[in-house]
């Protein structure tokens, strides 16, 4: 870690100095309140919760990247096989003009479980994902407007695609996450924010846990401060 | 099978006309005395053909040259011993010639007004036609002159008009077809007998040839379980069963000798239902087909509850296999039917919505009596399921399950609660109603939680923090006090210092309020055994001030705590060393039902368990000692 073996007074005074920038959003189309927002589609075979996590700094490979953390809970009510192919997992900015790439997803984990090639939702049955979007940390800032597309291939190998967009929470907004100190780092969520008043995570690998949880955690952004 | 009998198995026999030379010597007689003079001739020839155990009548009229009629007619079964038949009137009608011979052409015969009660097999329903056939016989038999020779007569029409035919099981009434006819006519080398059921029930043809009873057919015939029960043995009383028969069937039965005939044909607007399946199937059109001892029945797939349906019969003289397949069907809580569990507790209710998928198959083996074997697998999502009693429902619950005997398996289940999830796997023995059940519940909104469970409490005091946990259980359906289990429950990110008992202590403390901070922190590992709840570990973090220890819930909800008190005012940082040295340790006692709970609070002197409770209890919240 940067920080570590550097007197955490110091340290702390330097997270406070410069906060790192960190984006909320919110779903375009769905009411949210003080807890996450959430958008969702369901239909009689497939349902899809898609929740956005806003945009940090993080390290991956010893590289400091800006990552859009996104999670999919993505149910199969039907009695065949859901497949969503990662590299249909595209997230851009909806508007036409913006000169900002469109990211291919880089990492997605199913619990503990890192995935590759696709998602496979087994019949009848539920799955958690999270996905990150990293680009340099030299990108431009993060877009007003984000964009999530992803295709279902069906057994006969139809493509059914979907997308949905979030917007930007502006600074403002009263139901952007407070700025209060995230007590509970090893839990790491409070109202459904992932480790909401951090801009900057620090590395990113999945961390243990000792107890069954919905969404795990790929950060201790403590980590260098307290030791 | 039936065999008809030698006296009218030979249509030959059957003459059509009729010599009345005892009755044209009665002509010179009184009607009284002819009347007498026939009705002996008349017993004489039943004699003969020895059928006074089955045929008998009251007494005879002459209405001469138009024909003669018999009263109050009697068809005893082949032993005499029950009635089957009973006519309040019996006209033979004749065309009587005057001339040299004086002969009578026998036109028809006539039977009005009666009752016919029989037991609906194959076999009874052959023997009374055969009967029947028998008294025409008897009659024509009174003729041996005109029709000597004559190939070209035909049994005469034997007509039974508005008769009340009864079908029985088990000497009591089943069904009852008031208006109906039966017609007994020669048509070429056969005798048909035509039943006309009152009352739209459709039509049975029987067909006599020369070897007795050759074959069945049915005409838009209703389907009832008395008729079903002409399938006979063994699959007629289970299709009676099974099917809850209903429909017109439209069949060809033949091969009546061998010990399975041959069916052919449709039932339409057909049902079938049995208590081991879920939902009546239908109405449907059933193309039958039963050669050589094989029963297939294969349906088309048709809508149901917004899905399809498929369903498969096939059947040998051992057994029956039920097939059923359904596809995106909608869930409705009748389903659960399938599951007798279900309806004897009044904890979980699902409500109608959702869609599922079902492969079960019924095996009936006929050596083994009439409960199946079940198998089948399936998958579910049910969009409702109301905890009863908790006030929580649960959410898009969505789940796979394997049936195999006496085992319903339920691979993985999922759904969502409290702003948070539940994944979950079990079974049940469907024989004793015996559970497993291994249940990981997965950030539940405590807040959502305590406003389901303690609606006034969450309002006076509400609590908030994010509940995660696993539990283990088994046990008795019908006896869910008994239920087995261990768990493990964690409030992360919380805010429950305010909570009842936490209050109390605080308050034999004489500790200020708590902190109104939501990184409260709580960790039990549980264990339940014969009705008592019982708390291994339970490490409560409120921030500054800390609680580990364990006890007991009693049968009848007294709690029973020993805890351990340490404030912290520099948090679970330092040293044990310094834990020890800065830290007051107090011990805590809490009893009594959980509204009258009593606190006491010891001096840190007096603590008598163990300091390593507390080292362990650092130990929960800390991957490493300092």
């Amino acid at each position: 870690m940067m920080l570590r073996g550097l007197p955490a007074l110091a340290l702390l005074a330097v997270a406070c100095a410069t906060p790192a920038p960190r984006c909320y959003y919110g779903p375009v189309g769905a009411e949210f309140g003080d807890t996450i927002g959430s958008w969702s589609f369901e239909n009689k075979r497939e349902a899809f919760i898609v929740r956005c996590q806003g945009s940090y700094l993080n390290e991956v490979d010893g590289r400091t990247v800006r990552t859009v953390h996104l999670q999919l809970t993505a149910t199969r009510t039907h009695g065949e096989s859901m497949t969503l192919p990662l590299e249909g997992l595209i997230l851009d900015d909806p508007d036409p003009a913006s000169s900002a790439p469109a990211l291919q997803v880089s990492e997605v984990w199913q619990g503990p479980e890192r995935l590759s090639g696709a998602l496979v939702v087994l019949p009848w049955s539920r799955r958690v994902v999270d996905m990150f979007f990293d680009a340099p940390s030299s990108a431009s800032e993060p877009s007003e407007f984000l964009r999530l597309r992803f295709s279902q291939r069906e057994a006969d190998g139809q493509l059914q695609l979907y997308e949905c967009q979030f917007f930007q929470l502006a600074a403002d907004d009263p139901r952007r996450p407070g700025g209060e100190a995230l007590h509970d780092p090893e839990y790491g969520y409070r109202d459904g924010y992932y480790f909401p008043g951090w801009g900057e995570l620090g590395e990113r690998r999945l961390r243990s846990a000792d107890e069954v949880r919905l969404f795990h955690l790929f950060h201790d952004p403590e980590e260098g401060l307290l030791w | 099978m039936i065999q008809k009998k030698a006296c009218c198995g030979d249509p030959e026999s059957m003459r059509t006309a009729l010599s009345l030379g005892a009755l044209a010597l009665a002509t010179v007689g009184s009607w009284w005395a002819l009347d007498d003079l026939a009705s002996d001739a008349v017993r004489e020839q039943i004699q003969l053909n020895g059928l006074e155990q089955q045929l008998s009548f009251s007494g005879l009229e002459l209405d001469l040259p138009r024909g003669v009629a018999l009263l109050d007619v009697a068809l005893a079964d082949e032993t005499g011993s029950h009635d089957v038949v009973q006519l309040s009137r019996l006209d033979i009608d004749l065309a009587v010639g005057w001339d040299e011979g004086l002969t009578a052409e026998l036109m028809g015969i006539d039977g009005r007004g009666g009752r016919v009660a029989i037991v609906p097999t194959a076999d009874t329903l052959g023997s009374m036609v055969a009967s029947l056939i028998d008294v025409i016989a008897t009659i024509v038999d009174l003729v041996d002159e005109a029709s000597e020779g004559d190939d070209s007569s035909d049994l005469p029409p034997l007509w039974f008009h508005d008769l009340d035919v009864v079908l029985l099981a088990d000497s009591w009434p089943l069904e009852n077809y008031p208006g109906s006819q039966v017609l007994v006519a020669q048509n070429g080398q056969t005798i048909d007998a035509t039943i006309d059921f009152g009352g739209g029930g459709g039509r049975l043809v029987l067909v006599f040839g020369s070897g007795g009873l050759e074959r069945l057919a049915t005409e838009d015939l209703m389907l009832t379980p008395g008729i079903v029960r002409l399938i006979g043995e063994p699959w007629g009383p289970l299709l009676a069963r099974l099917t809850r028969p209903q429909g017109r069937a439209d069949l060809q039965i033949t091969a009546l000798h061998q010990d399975l005939p041959d069916i052919h044909g449709v039932i339409r607007e057909a049902v079938i239902d049995s208590p081991l399946i879920p939902v009546p199937l239908g109405p449907l059109t059933l193309p039958l087909d039963l050669t050589a001892g094989k029963l297939s029945v294969t349906t088309e797939p048709w809508s149901f509850n917004e899905g399809s349906m498929v369903a498969n019969i096939e059947g040998t003289a051992e057994g029956l296999d039920l097939a059923i397949t359904i596809r995106d069907g909608g869930f409705q809580e009748t389903l659960l039917g399938l599951v007798p569990v279900y309806g004897e507790q009044d904890v979980v209710r699902c409500r109608d919505g959702g869609q599922f998928d079902l492969d079960l198959e019924l095996s009936w083996d006929f050596d083994l009596g009439a409960t199946p074997a079940v198998t089948g697998q399936g998958g579910f999502h049910v969009q409702a399921i109301d905890l009863e009693g908790l006030g929580l429902t649960l959410d898009d619950v969505v789940g796979r399950l394997e049936v195999s005997g006496e085992r319903l398996v339920v691979p993985e289940v999922t759904g969502l609660v409290a702003e948070g999830g539940f994944t979950g796997s079990g079974e049940l023995d469907l024989a004793d109603n015996r559970f497993r059940l291994d249940l990981s519940l997965k950030e539940l909104n405590l807040a959502d939680l305590q406003g389901s469970l303690a609606p006034e409490l969450a309002r006076e005091n509400p609590l908030a923090g994010w509940v995660a946990g696993r539990v283990l259980c088994s046990g008795d359906m019908d006896n869910l006090d008994q239920m087995q289990g261990r768990g493990e429950l964690a409030i992360r990110a919380g805010r429950f210092a305010e909570s009842r008992m936490l209050t109390l202590i605080r308050q034999a403390l004489t500790l200020g309020p708590a902190e109104r901070r939501n990184d409260q922190r709580l960790v039990a590992e549980l264990n339940l055994w014969d009705g008592i709840l019982t708390i291994n570990q339970l490490s409560v973090d409120l921030g500054l001030l800390a609680l580990t220890g364990q006890g007991r819930v009693d049968r009848d909800g007294a709690l029973d705590l020993y805890l351990l008190l340490m404030s912290e005012p520099e948090g679970v940082l330092g040293s044990l060393w310094g834990f020890i040295q800065r830290n007051l340790i107090c011990e805590v006692q809490v009893t009594g039902p959980f509204e009258r709970l009593d606190v006491a609070v010891f001096p840190v002197g007096v603590i008598s368990k163990p300091l390593q409770a507390a080292i362990d209890f650092l130990s929960v919240w800390r991957d490493e000692d300092p």
